[in-house]
């Protein structure tokens, strides 16, 4: 299938992603969380209110996929958000940012879509929460070995494009 | 957040699962509402006030430009479409054009301008920030635990704590600050335990509002004040011992 998605300068993205098809994308716009508790999540985040403000603005990204019908649009960022909450749960140890950087910083090296379309926010949520990188690619490493966090990524697989 | 606050939290939660309930709100926008801090809730808008701050100040209209030139407020505050545009001051998004906006509008008259709309503006427009600092469920424990003791403690001053008073304050959160109800009806018994007395809770309250980032102190004690008194009149009207309660909170109110 055709992926298709715009930033806010109107710059185009286009690729095929062979993998992609009708239950992928029925994978990807499932979702555990509805939209309220993603917004209750952030709200009850013990961070600034400008980094709620640009994480929720995060979680309104999409990319479109031509289908025979029309087009469908894929909640991508919200869905990042469900796998930030998945993998914040089984890490409890690890901040809310250090999570968060490192699942942008796994989907955006492997993804192309994902990596245009969050290489503009990510540095500055990045900044807003202070990241620290180091900290960031330590659990890097550790989720890349999670057999648990390896499934929950996987369902990002269809989105690669030639 | 410190130990204490886990505690108390882990403590609620433990009450929401016997409720039933996910949160201590059922309207999150309505308590953000009473928090009255507007747009200072996001700290890069507070940048943004401050610089306009420093543009008021600025009487003579060549030191108005002076600041303006300077390319820190030129990308700030120039809006690529909206108004301006539309008035033809599209050129405001290039320095020259937002140079001679401010030289125009700096000096006395404009500052007289700006106070009046800020006058007006804060009676006549509530501003609700999307999101405030401290994470919300716990801001929202911490105010019910220092706004319902007081509550119960003033409207059991003249010997009973009667059902109209009860209910007057259980509307008062649920309709005015987005409380859920059962969270308050729970929390209102739970209240009336309280060891402390009047005063000092009146005083951690007010220290707790003023030390919040995210409360705007002077209007959340004034609407207490006002809504203290409703209590005081909910039943048989004001006695003696609620006015001498009332007065010991406005004292409290301006001593701290």
């Amino acid at each position: 299938m055709h992926i298709l998605a715009t930033d806010a300068n109107g710059v185009e993205f286009s690729g095929d992603a062979p993998q992609l098809d009708d239950s992928a994308i029925a994978a990807l716009n499932t979702f555990e969380l509805s939209k309220k508790k993603i917004k209750d999540r952030i709200d009850n985040l013990d961070i600034s209110s400008d980094a709620k403000f640009t994480l929720h603005s995060f979680a309104d990204k999409t990319i479109e996929v031509a289908v025979d019908t029309g087009k469908v649009v894929i909640w991508i960022g919200r869905k990042i958000l469900e796998v930030v909450v998945f993998v914040g749960r089984h890490f409890p140890n690890a901040t809310f940012g250090m999570v968060l950087g490192a699942v942008i910083g796994i989907l955006i090296a492997s993804i192309p879509i994902i990596g245009w379309l969050l290489g503009g926010i990510a540095p500055v949520l990045g900044a807003i929460l202070g990241l620290s990188l180091g900290a960031i690619e330590d659990l890097k490493q550790t989720l890349a070995g999670d057999p648990r966090v390896r499934e929950v990524f996987s369902q990002f697989d269809s989105l690669q494009t030639n | 957040m410190d130990q204490e606050n886990n505690d108390r939290l882990r403590e609620w939660h433990d009450k929401f699962a016997e409720l039933n309930i996910d949160s201590p709100l059922s309207s999150p926008l309505d308590f953000k509402k009473e928090l009255h801090i507007g747009e200072n809730a996001y700290n890069s808008l507070k940048d943004k006030k401050k610089a306009l701050t420093v543009l008021r100040l600025a009487s003579g209209a060549g030191f108005g430009s002076l600041i303006a030139s300077s390319s820190a407020v030129a990308t700030t505050f120039f809006p690529a479409t909206g108004i301006m545009a539309v008035l033809g001051l599209g050129a405001a998004a290039t320095p020259v054009g937002w140079v001679v906006f401010t030289a125009v509008l700096s000096g006395v008259a404009w500052m007289a301008i700006a106070k009046k709309f800020d006058d007006v503006g804060a009676g006549r427009m509530v501003e609700i920030p999307k999101f405030i600092n401290t994470p919300l469920d716990l801001l929202a424990i911490s105010i019910f635990d220092l706004l319902s003791p007081m509550f119960v403690k003033l409207a059991s001053v003249d010997g009973e704590f009667d059902q109209l008073e009860r209910i007057t304050i259980v509307n008062y959160f649920v309709e005015c600050w987005g409380y859920n109800e059962k969270f308050v009806k729970v929390g209102v018994d739970m209240a009336s335990a309280s060891d402390l007395t009047f005063s000092e809770i009146m005083s951690n309250f007010i220290e707790f509002t003023r030390s919040n980032p995210d409360c705007n102190a002077t209007i959340i004690s004034h609407n207490i004040m006002a809504f203290l008194r409703e209590i005081a009149e909910a039943s048989n009207g004001v006695v003696d011992r609620e006015h001498r309660a009332l007065l010991e909170a406005e004292n409290c109110k301006h001593l701290e």
